[in-house]
């Protein structure tokens, strides 16, 4: 075979190309951490980079909507123990006032304390989360509850709002006036009621009221048990969001990030490479017949 | 020519030829590294005997001809290679400029189209907090300019293409007129029954170029000219060359490449011409189209959503504004996404609600759930998907693009390698040459010595 300068050349170039481009891969390897820096070093790997990228950023958004939610549940959940409370003193003053010692002035001061005890429940049924009123439905930026001419009426409404946890699963977030207020018994009109019957002394007027209030707070034991359950819930796709945010992290590490320890000896190994071709073709270039002639 | 005389006229000769042989050398050394060049050989030949009473007896050396050492097929091949190569590069160079637009980091259409639809998740939390509507509307811009620079800069990215067209119709046609030039002065040169080498390897060298720019098909006429198509259309033809001519047109006023009155602007396949073309009509223009069909779809899927809930005016607009300003199809979509000024105005126009009631989320999070849902490609893709399909598809043309390059670089590396076994210059060979020649020169100059003191003890004689 006949060997050209031209050629020696060529090849040597070619090879001092190539290697190079290897060294130069492996140090953005390095630099970056990557393995894929863009879609054509692996179409496949990058595209999917790009849709656990999406995925993360709406379950990032999931958890901080769930974060939020938990919050307005355990207000809920507490404003709901508190109404309890509320309803145990209310009876507590309804057996007194059945004891059969009461006097007209202890009656006054347990009717007091039944009318403390609505304002209490008014103060409770208004509370606000985060600006919005809990129990308005959507009517949640005016009071729902208001006190008129000596009783109370509802303003807000009985619709559900839902709140999304995840791709999965959609929540009814709120309780409303029919779900804890309304009835039957209807809460404030039991409280009034029977303020009014301690007043009076009416025997059957404050024990029938004293079986409402029973009712009642059934009522709020059971809605505050299916808040409970949803703050359970919440928890449990948080974790299971926070679970698949890790998986899919470490799937896009699988897929993109550069395997460093390879990425280094991959490095040296094209370092040495140029190194020595260049040596080699410092010394040998262009070494001819010619060089040898006296 | 017997005698002593003709024994001085071999001697002249041999001297004459063998620095003609060192001369031919010498131009091989000289141009070791001119590229295209052909290493070139004296033809040596014995000269006519003359007859003597011993029968016939040579007469020394001449140098009949110069002849260049190249392979014709080689040659084609490589000019075929050189046309791929020339196509594949080009791609490669602009596809890495459209990686670049839907690039891996966290700043593209895909990442603004994830936020727009969280923005609405994040509204359902209070959809009567005026900072979370500013932050729908904020998301909603962003991916608005992300839509409008991603069009804009493929269409940078065409317009560039198209600019370089001109250039390489330009070179195109220079190297025509050189190519029919070259062939005037080689069938002129050759008529005189000599080898026009060095006016060969300019040619060959013109034709290799003229590859690198457009796929060519060429032959060698009995004459010794080239005859050059392209595109099925007679580029070259012995001292006759057809210009290609430019003329703008379509929808973006490219331009198309004309000649004789023929537009051959598709039928260009190869060459850098080829892959500027294939880039600024067929691939941008896909993806041009994937973009425009996803922002269109963006726009109506979010408009219909957003007509179907209540904003919080006081009381709630009878007709809820659409979100984005309306487009009328797929095409320019992308160009023309916005969002709608009154909106964005005021973020109250935003449709959080069905009801009406300031508290009713149920649009946003209707809205924010349009990102889940399969509502591309006949119900089979999310916007997501979409996004993703297009980002796998110019990552694979680039890849592939890539490997095309790689690989033809190589062949081409190869043929080089090849044509140089056979035209190539060694200075091992030319040195060898060089020895050989002198020796040969040195021995015929002391023939002329030898025969010179002849000639004196002839004279001697006489005396």
């Amino acid at each position: 075979m006949r060997v050209t300068p031209s050629m020696q050349d060529r090849n040597f170039l070619e090879n001092i190309n190539r290697t190079k481009t290897r060294l130069d891969k492996a140090q953005e390897q390095i630099t970056t951490g990557k393995r894929v820096n863009r879609f054509s070093d692996d179409p496949f790997a990058a595209s999917q980079s790009n849709r656990i990228a999406a995925l993360t950023s709406t379950n990032d958004q999931f958890i901080a909507n769930n974060e939020l939610l938990r919050g307005k549940l355990e207000l809920t959940d507490s404003t709901l123990q508190s109404l309890i409370q509320t309803m145990d003193s209310a009876r507590t003053a309804a057996a007194q006032a059945l004891s059969g010692t009461t006097t007209p002035e202890s009656r006054a001061a347990l009717a007091e304390s039944v009318g403390s005890a609505r304002a209490e429940a008014l103060s409770s049924a208004n509370a606000k989360f985060n600006g919005l009123y809990l129990f308005a439905g959507t009517q949640s930026t005016d009071p729902p509850f208001v006190d008129s001419g000596g009783s109370v009426s509802y303003m807000g409404n009985d619709d559900p709002v839902y709140m999304r946890l995840d791709a999965a699963t959609v929540m009814k977030t709120n309780l409303t006036n029919s779900d804890v207020f309304a009835g039957p018994p209807a809460m404030f009109d039991t409280l009034d009621a029977l303020k009014t019957a301690i007043q009076n002394n009416d025997t059957a007027g404050i024990r029938a009221r004293l079986g409402d209030l029973e009712t009642l707070s059934d009522g709020l034991n059971t809605a505050d048990t299916i808040v409970g359950g949803n703050l359970q819930l919440v928890d449990q796709v948080q974790k299971a969001l926070k679970d698949h945010n890790n998986a899919l992290q470490s799937e896009s590490s699988r897929l993109t990030d550069a395997d460093l320890v390879k990425a280094i000896s991959d490095m040296n190994l094209a370092n040495d490479a140029v190194s020595v071709s260049l040596r080699s073709q410092a010394q040998t270039q262009n070494l001819s017949l010619i060089d040898m002639m006296g | 020519m017997p005698g002593l005389t003709g024994i001085l006229d071999i001697g002249k000769q041999a001297l004459l030829t063998q620095q003609l042989a060192l001369q031919v050398t010498s131009n091989n050394i000289s141009n070791v590294n001119t590229p295209g060049y052909s290493r070139q050989r004296g033809a040596l030949q014995e000269r006519l005997p003359v007859q003597t009473e011993a029968g016939p007896i040579g007469t020394g050396v001449q140098m009949t001809s110069v002849e260049a050492a190249r392979d014709q097929f080689l040659e084609a091949r490589l000019s075929s290679v050189i046309q791929t190569t020339g196509k594949e590069a080009t791609v490669t160079g602009y596809l890495n400029q459209v990686q670049s637009v839907f690039g891996l980091s966290q700043a593209g259409v895909g990442d603004a189209l994830s936020r727009f639809f969280n923005s609405f998740s994040s509204l359902a939390n209070d959809p009567t907090s005026a900072p979370l509507r500013y932050g729908v509307i904020s998301a909603a811009k962003n991916l608005a300019v992300m839509f409008n620079d991603a069009t804009k800069q493929l269409s940078d990215i065409q317009q560039n293409a198209d600019t370089a067209v001109i250039d390489s119709v330009n070179q195109i046609n220079n190297l025509s007129a050189k190519i029919a030039a070259l062939n005037v002065q080689i069938n002129n040169t050759e008529a005189a029954g000599v080898h026009a080498n060095d006016l060969r390897d300019q040619r060959m060298e013109a034709v290799k170029e003229l590859s690198s720019l457009a796929d060519i098909h060429y032959y060698e006429t009995s004459d010794g000219t080239f005859s050059i198509s392209s595109a099925g259309t007679t580029l070259v033809t012995a001292d006759f060359h057809e210009n290609l001519s430019l003329t703008r047109s379509g929808p973006m006023g490219f331009n198309q490449v004309i000649v004789n009155g023929r537009d051959i602007t598709a039928s260009i396949q190869n060459g850098r011409l080829g892959g500027l073309l294939q880039v600024r009509d067929s691939l941008v223009p896909n993806y041009q189209s994937d973009l425009d069909t996803l922002a269109e779809s963006v726009i109506g899927e979010v408009n219909a959503v957003h007509q179907g809930g209540k904003d919080l005016q006081s009381p709630p607009s009878a007709a809820t504004l659409s979100f984005f300003t309306p487009v009328a199809g797929v095409a320019g979509a992308a160009q023309a996404f916005a969002v709608n000024p009154a909106v964005a105005a005021d973020p109250r126009f935003v449709a959080a609600g069905q009801s009406g009631a300031p508290g009713d989320n149920a649009n946003a999070l209707a809205l924010a759930d349009l990102a889940s849902q399969r509502l591309m490609a006949s119900g089979t893709q999310s916007f997501t998907d979409a996004i993703t399909a297009m980002q796998a598809r110019i990552g694979t043309d680039a890849r592939s693009s890539e490997i095309e390059t790689d690989t033809n670089n190589a062949i081409k590396t190869q043929l080089e390698n090849s044509r140089d076994q056979i035209s190539g210059v060694s200075l091992d060979e030319e040195a060898i040459d060089l020895m050989r020649f002198q020796k040969a020169y040195q021995a015929a100059a002391k023939l002329i010595n030898v025969v010179n003191q002849l000639m004196d003890d002839v004279l001697n004689i006489a005396r």
